[in-house]
């Protein structure tokens, strides 16, 4: 490293009163002179611009890992959930089924539907705590690492026009060994925020190529890592909580010297892409803009102090630092409220990057308990979920009583959730044996975004927005038609073996509700479909028939 | 597709007692009216536009090699201006047919809008925002107005998009994208069954007995939702407005009257959409982005666009549909005035400082020029018009309240077009 340039960019850093962020203003008044003063920075910039290396003040505060007992933790959630319902005087529905509880708290941690034989095993199998094994078993798949990497992915990597270059692989790749390998969450984000170097080293760079611009990426990480939406500051103050432009702008400042690759030209060549923080603000009219309404002001942690970074210090590890510290509530909090969205079908606080308004939650109590016990445990992603799923809360079936058919919002049944685009797409491919091959694109018009593959794709088509609900049913009529009538989705040939494999008609039935519903038929649906065979003159055509409809039937798309 | 969402708990109740006969029997029609009922009650009552045909030029035609020709500029380029049918209007001569149509429609020549790259060009002039925008996933033009527009027991889509994949309904939901017909000549995918007729009614009537079962068992509101969607495409497949999509239907005659290829398919298929009653229609033509050879390119998709909406706004008007149906044609911005240098056959690159659009039909007063560009077609010098004044002039035509909130999922207020939005004046009066 060349000492003039550190002492050139340390003395532009001091002539502007130690502050870096100072040393440019952004006038959206004049757009003339925005570009001039855009590029004269950017020339600049070519100078004096290098990396930088973290200071030892900045790293992650590291946590000891204090987990309670599953049980017992459980047990304290469950407290505090029946005592609000007794308030409320309503009556818990009783525990779920085996077979309703193997086919909900697969797709809830694996993405996808339980085989026939699995269900059977699980049903069958004798000790009394085989639900929490279950639990343990379906942790230690890679399937959970893929599929919150479904959900991540939709958090981490905006589906937007500018991203059509940018690798998403990579970033799944980083995402589904973060969570298998349960990395502590605290570590993962540190290591997501202060990234630097190309994404074949670094995958998780993807995602500041992702978010390229700072308002981007001040949105996203206040949104997904706090739980707080800020954007609205960005221009004015915030209308409904009391962020100032202040505060926007001067978490914003963290990443105003972080210099992003061009994507685009990168995939055109084959290369990798660079992420680097470096000792100016340059930024690239056409890799990543300063937005018109930027602002210059000293960085500053949200609701916290303002800093001051000289130009050789780099400014993401502290903010890291900041957000991942165990003194930062937010942090846990925003994580354990996004699982008890996944698996619970709303969050304690709602929407779930709404947490300035904690109080007004039904059980504002039971997120600060939840979020503790997260930070105890080293922010133990995998203990948690093991939490969760061992409550009885969650265990309960989503039949109404009489008494709580209306509630919504004190868990005395379990919310009937609708599966994501992901996990319709790896269910009904483990139904129809749908390989998920690579599929052409149609040219830009067709492919707004990354979708290679045929799951990419059915997933884009099915996608709603990313702040849905897990319990809204968004799919319109160009959905339904593509299940009831793609031919790729033909039960046929399935159809066709089950029925060879069966030597009785009951047996049949059973194996198609098995492999669908992952469970037995009432004696009432026997009945039904024994007619309905009856009925039809060949046997394999209405096997064939009976699988469509119960591929096609609410009780498969929805998790009960 | 009706907003069964936006009903409370009682109404979802009612809705039940009403289908008692099944949610895939006829009984629906008993609550449709209820909702219709309730649904006029919101329904403004101006605008004359009850369909909108938007014919999208996808790249960006050059303006002043359509609709704003500069002859004797500096890169006036080749193509000479012709009279049209209205006084003092010319555009260029290879719109020919077109040009007898120009009293009926009226041209933008001031577009002026803030993006320069066609993907985020393309998400500004359908949605009115700018992609990203304070994290919001914006609703096209298209979706807004499937959504405002929706129609008592109809039983296709509301928004089809024909050639091109258009834009979504970001935070509306999937309920409000686009059916996308690829290539119009071969129909909707997935439309037929993959059993016969037979077999698929009775596959149907054994999945309508599922449904209720499920439902009487967990009452969840959800599930009618998803039985209400099914019940609709099943509808869509079985009915007769499902034939719009069957070009195979129209004589030989009118097909060649429009010409032949993607497009020019497409804007048949859309007037047969527009005659069932679907509100809103947009064709793709692609291949505008002629940064090479942008002469023989654009005389090329100036003939087939001179054909295909020549016929179509004569279709139109003799089906007594044009006061009704508004024709947008539009790209994502317009080209350089000036002519690029590249190898042997130069073309025009981006240019969204100055461009044009024109409209006809759906009430607009034909016969006019809004705006106008300097001699090099390179800066709009009065009459400058914006993404959002456009879309809003669109919203009005239709009868859509544009100033009105639409709720994202997480609960935030975003109006349907953008506060700065002021409708053109001599186009909505």
């Amino acid at each position: 490293m060349n000492t003039r340039k550190i002492l050139s960019g340390l003395a532009f850093g001091l002539l502007l009163g130690g502050v870096l962020w100072c040393s440019t203003t952004v006038d959206a008044q004049d757009p003339k002179q925005d570009k001039k003063a855009k590029k004269a920075n950017n020339k600049k910039a070519n100078v004096e611009a290098r990396e930088l290396t973290p200071k030892a003040d900045a790293a992650m505060i590291t946590v000891s890992a204090n987990p309670s007992d599953v049980a017992v933790f459980a047990g304290k959630i469950d407290s505090i959930i029946d005592s609000k319902m007794r308030e409320k005087s309503l009556t818990a529905s009783p525990t779920c089924s085996d077979e309703d509880f193997i086919r909900r708290v697969s797709l809830d941690i694996t993405g996808v539907i339980p085989t026939a034989d699995r269900v059977r095993q699980f049903v069958d199998a004798k000790e009394t705590d085989k639900r929490s094994q279950l639990i343990n078993e379906l942790l230690e798949s890679p399937k959970f690492g893929t599929h919150q990497s479904d959900v991540w992915q939709a958090l981490l990597y905006p589906r937007e026009s500018d991203n059509r270059f940018v690798p998403k692989e990579s970033l799944v790749d980083w995402l589904k060994t973060t969570f298998n390998e349960n990395k502590p969450w605290n570590k993962a984000v540190y290591d997501l925020l202060t990234v630097s170097g190309n994404t074949e080293e670094h995958k998780e760079a993807v995602y500041f190529l992702a978010n390229r611009t700072v308002d981007k990426m001040t949105d996203n990480v206040s949104k997904v890592f706090m739980g707080l939406q800020i954007q609205c500051a960005q221009c004015h103050d915030h209308p409904f909580a009391d962020w100032t432009q202040k505060d926007y702008w001067g978490l914003a400042q963290f990443f105003m010297r972080v210099q992003t690759g061009n994507p685009q030209m990168a995939a055109k060549n084959g290369n990798p892409v660079n992420v680097n923080e470096v000792s100016v603000v340059r930024r690239n009219d056409k890799v990543n803009p300063l937005p018109d309404s930027a602002k210059m002001v000293a960085p500053k942690f949200l609701g916290g102090k303002e800093l001051k970074i000289s130009a050789n210090d780099p400014g993401r590890p502290y903010l890291a630092r900041w957000l991942t510290s165990p003194e930062n509530p937010y942090f846990s909090k925003a994580m354990v409220n996004r699982l008890w969205l996944e698996f619970f079908g709303r969050g304690i606080v709602n929407p779930v990057d709404n947490l300035d308004e904690q109080d007004k939650s039904t059980h504002p109590e039971l997120l600060d308990i939840v979020a503790k016990e997260f930070t105890a445990s080293g922010y133990d992603i995998k203990h948690m979920v093991r939490i969760l799923c061992n409550t009885q809360a969650y265990q309960r079936s989503s039949k109404p009583t009489d008494n709580n058919t209306k509630d919504r919002d004190y868990y005395s049944h379990r919310a009937m959730k609708v599966m994501m685009p992901e996990q319709l797409f790896d269910s009904l491919a483990q139904i129809v044996d749908l390989k998920n091959e690579r599929v052409a694109g149609k040219g830009a018009a067709m492919k707004p975004v990354n979708a290679n593959t045929l799951r990419d794709n059915y997933v884009l088509f099915f996608n709603g927005s990313d702040s849905m609900k897990p319990v809204d049913y968004e799919a319109g009529i160009p959905q339904a038609l593509r299940l009831m009538n793609n031919n790729r989705l033909n039960p046929r040939s399935v159809a066709d073996r089950i029925a060879k494999a069966s030597s009785t008609v009951e047996q049949g039935i059973e194996q198609l509700y098995m492999t669908t519903y992952a469970r037995k038929p009432t004696a009432a649906e026997e009945k039904k479909m024994k007619e309905f065979i009856a009925k039809t003159a060949s046997r394999t055509e209405a096997f064939s028939d009976i699988l469509w409809v119960l591929m096609n039937s609410s009780e498969f798309t929805f998790i009960r | 597709m009706f907003p069964l969402n936006y009903l409370n708990d009682k109404s979802r109740r009612d809705f039940l007692k009403l289908t008692s006969a099944g949610v895939f029997g006829a009984s629906l029609s008993g609550w449709m009216n209820v909702l219709a009922a309730r649904a006029d009650e919101s329904k403004p009552t101006k605008g004359k536009a009850k369909s909108c045909i938007l014919l999208w030029m996808d790249g960006g035609p050059s303006h002043k090699d359509t609709f704003d020709l500069k002859p004797g500029s500096k890169g006036a380029g080749d193509f000479k201006p012709i009279k049209t049918s209205a006084s003092g209007i010319e555009i260029s001569e290879h719109f020919p047919k077109l040009a007898q149509w120009m009293n009926k429609a009226a041209l933008v020549r001031g577009m002026s809008t803030p993006e320069g790259a066609h993907p985020r060009a393309k998400f500004n002039l359908h949605t009115g925002y700018r992609e990203g925008q304070g994290g919001v996933d914006y609703p096209s033009i298209g979706a807004i107005a499937s959504m405002e527009l929706a129609k008592k027991e109809f039983p296709l889509p509301n928004y089809v998009a024909i050639g091109g994949r258009s834009f979504g309904s970001g935070f509306l939901g999937p309920k409000y994208a686009p059916l996308i017909v690829g290539n119009p000549d071969k129909g909707v995918e997935d439309l037929k069954s993959m059993v016969s007729t037979t077999q698929f009614d009775r596959r149907v009537g054994l999945l309508e007995e599922m449904e209720q079962s499920f439902f009487g068992n967990y009452q969840a509101d959800n599930i009618i939702d998803h039985s209400v969607n099914y019940h609709r495409a099943v509808e869509m497949m079985k009915s007769k407005e499902a034939k719009a999509f069957d070009l195979s239907k129209e004589s030989s005659t009118v097909r060649s009257a429009y010409g032949s290829g993607t497009f020019n398919d497409g804007c048949l298929m859309a007037r047969r959409l527009v005659e069932i009653g679907v509100p809103f229609i947009e064709v793709t033509l692609g291949g505008w982005d002629t940064h090479q050879d942008n002469f023989d390119k654009v005389k090329n998709l100036s003939g087939r666009v001179d054909q295909a909406v020549s016929a179509l706004l004569k279709d139109l008007t003799e089906r007594r549909l044009l006061d009704s149906t508004l024709v947008i044609w539009m790209g994502e911005f317009g080209r350089t005035p000036a002519i690029n240098t590249r190898g042997a056959k130069p073309g025009r690159d981006h240019y969204p400082k100055a461009w044009s659009l024109m409209m006809a039909g759906g009430g607009v007063p034909g016969g006019q020029v809004i705006g106008r560009t300097d001699k090099e077609g390179a800066i709009v010098e009065e009459g400058k018009t914006s993404a959002v004044d456009f879309l809003s002039t669109v919203c009005t035509l239709m009868g859509i309240n544009y100033k009105k909130d639409n709720t994202t999922p997480n609960g935030r207020p975003v109006r349907v077009v953008d506060k700065a939005a002021v409708p053109i004046k001599q186009i909505v009066g």
